[in-house]
């Protein structure tokens, strides 16, 4: 009570200041306020909800895992599989890089191979995980789509296992075309694995013609030394790339070597009478710059005793070619790599020496050769990368070391006969 | 007082002090005229607030600890009249309760606790349940560790209004689940437990620990 007085508003008595009812006429005369429960119906509901999100999550968590699903894509793809993560690459190269699309460089003659190789490795670390995929793999094959009215179809083989996952894929497929094969052509790699996913890789197979001109000893001078390499100089300064360039040597004894450090020019001996053979007595070098692939054929390096044969510093095929009588027959060197095949080193201090500082890797197959009577018949100081070298074929008889490995390089001389 | 109403009848009297049921003179309204010694807090509060589920307090008046509080008159039968007829079933509990919730939301939203639900403290009118009689109604403190004095209904008093800890708004969830187990099997919940749901429910509401229980009476309603 505070003494003071109020009127009632609806008959007039006087009634305390701090009066809530007039008992006079009973009336009420406080405001009041009414308090609202909050509405907690949506809290009902949010557990019931919150189940449901869950098991809708779960099911569609399930249906994602139990459901075959395909996957697609170019070149390279990532895929899980029990908690791990592989990466999967197709590609023409000799490492898991990836190439989408690959275009070759064709000549309108010319009849070309290429491996296709798919790589599996570890996300996480990059090592190779071919094998341990390849338990997951129930099937692969490849398909090809290629313009229906090329004159020349790409062929292929069915993927085969390679030898070694980590440096040539897990699985491999020879492609075969020629200079008038239409591209692009789409090739798509099919893994269907185990869980019953498809994996398709794609690639995009494209040709870029490119013109290529042969010089003959019937055209040009050729039959010295100096003449040879007064046209290699001339083909060196004035014909451009991408166009191809072949050199048809005579029968003849070179007296002394030539060297070719601008542009590939492929080099081809031939047999006259006598069955003499394109001869060089004198070195020749061989390191054109940034250059497509050389080949080097048919051809006899004879020295004195003293320096090297041939010395390839580019990427470069030796074929049935002939090395005697040096400190070196094939010296491949700088950061390079080549293969011989079906040549013969005979009473050389080294037959074939390979001392390639580089990562560049190419054909490892070192097919039917033979080594006879050199001091060491090959000597591996580097090599590059860790492809085995495989001389299948091969024949290795009165050398005093068959084979020096400092490299410690694999190699596979399980079909070389020793004698 | 005495010249504008007169008293119908004596509906309660204690050594705390009376119950009064009085009437107008001039208009015929009833009210309740409420005599008791002890503290006015809740009743002070409640001339503020309006809720269908509380008797309207219209005046409070004190001179010392003497205190007389004019109320609404809620026509209608308390719960525990009508339990002695029979049980109720669990919709009828449940939405009797919702009021009864409500009731205690309004209280518990003020700081207050009314620590005395019962059966006879629940008035039907109608469809609607009424709670009435705040005497043993107290302001929450939370710096009082222990009740300074044991208030309520055996059965349905909480442990902790026996002084293990003070009463809060868990005091009344715990009333409300006797009174809940009462209404659906006319025993407490230690002798009889409700079966299902409901049963639930009630042993939830009376767990030991405070802690255990419903938060509020939100989350009782939610559980209802």
């Amino acid at each position: 009570m505070t003494g003071k007085t109020k009127p009632c508003p609806y008959c007039g008595a006087s009634l305390p200041g701090d009066a809530a009812f007039c008992p006079f006429c009973a009336q009420s005369i406080r405001s009041r306020q009414s308090v609202k429960v909050p509405s907690h119906l949506w809290r009902k509901w949010l557990k019931p909800a919150v189940i449901l999100v869950v098991l809708i999550l779960l099911a569609v968590g399930l249906y994602h895992h139990f459901t075959p699903h395909v996957y697609d894509a170019w070149g390279e793809l990532t895929y899980t599989l029990d908690g791990n993560d592989y990466h999967l690459a197709v590609t023409f190269r000799n490492d898991p890089t990836p190439e989408p699309e690959y275009t070759v460089q064709v000549e309108a003659d010319g009849r070309y191979d290429r491996d296709a190789k798919l790589f599996i490795t570890h996300v996480s670390t990059g090592v190779d995980a071919g094998q341990m995929f390849n338990q997951q793999i129930d099937s692969a094959y490849i398909q090809m789509t290629q313009p229906s009215d090329s004159p020349s179809p790409i062929t292929w083989l069915q993927p085969e296992f390679a030898n070694d996952p980590a440096t040539e894929g897990l699985l491999h497929s020879v492609l075969t075309f020629t200079g008038e094969s239409q591209g692009p052509a789409e090739l798509v790699w099919h893994i269907n694995m185990k869980n019953g996913d498809t994996i398709l890789l794609r690639q995009e197979l494209d040709f870029q013609p490119v013109d290529s001109i042969h010089y003959y000893p019937e055209d040009w001078p050729m039959d010295t030394i100096e003449e040879l390499q007064a046209l290699v100089d001339q083909i060196q300064a004035e014909v451009p790339l991408p166009t191809v360039v072949h050199l048809h040597l005579p029968p003849v004894a070179y007296e002394g070597g030539l060297t070719i450090d601008k542009r590939t020019i492929n080099l081809y001996g031939s047999l006259g009478e006598n069955n003499m053979r394109t001869t060089f007595l004198g070195p020749v070098v061989y390191r054109p710059e940034e250059d497509p692939q050389g080949f080097i054929e048919y051809i006899d390096f004879r020295g004195g005793g003293t320096g090297t044969g041939l010395t390839v510093e580019a990427d470069c095929h030796v074929e049935d070619c002939g090395f005697s009588g040096w400190d070196t027959g094939l010296l491949v060197g700088a950061e390079d790599w080549a293969d011989p095949i079906g040549c013969l080193f005979e009473d050389n201090s080294v037959g074939f020496r390979f001392d390639s500082g580089g990562s560049y890797v190419n054909a490892n197959r070192f097919e039917g050769n033979a080594f006879l009577r050199n001091g060491t018949a090959v000597e591996l100081l580097r090599v590059p990368g860790a492809k085995t070298l495989y001389f299948d074929g091969c024949r290795f008889a009165g050398n005093n070391t068959d084979l020096s490995n400092p490299a410690n390089h694999p190699v596979n001389i399980s079909y070389a006969t020793f004698e | 007082m005495q010249k504008e109403y007169e008293q119908v009848r004596l509906i309660k009297e204690s050594s705390r002090g009376s119950v009064r049921l009085i009437r107008h003179n001039t208009t015929g309204r009833q009210f309740i005229l409420r005599q008791f010694t002890g503290n006015p807090e809740v009743y002070q509060k409640l001339l503020d607030y309006t809720c269908p589920n509380l008797p309207t307090v219209f005046e409070v008046a004190c001179q010392g600890d003497q205190n007389l509080v004019l109320e609404e008159f809620i026509q209608g039968d308390t719960l525990g009249y009508i339990l002695k007829g029979g049980l109720f079933s669990p919709d009828e509990t449940r939405k009797i309760v919702l009021q009864v919730c409500r009731a205690l939301w309004v209280l518990h939203s003020i700081g207050a606790v009314h620590r005395d639900v019962k059966p006879e403290n629940i008035i039907l009118r109608g469809d609607e349940a009424v709670l009435i009689d705040f005497d043993a109604a107290r302001l929450h403190k939370p710096e009082h560790e222990m009740d300074t004095q044991i208030l309520g209904t055996t059965g349905f008093a909480a442990p902790e209004q026996y002084g293990l800890s003070q009463s809060d708004i868990r005091t009344d969830i715990y009333a409300l689940g006797v009174l809940i187990n009462v209404m659906l099997t006319g025993e407490h919940p230690s002798k009889k437990l409700a079966d299902g749901k409901m049963g639930r429910v009630v042993d939830r509401c009376t767990h030991v620990n405070p802690q255990h229980r419903y938060k509020n009476v939100l989350r009782l309603m939610e559980a209802l």
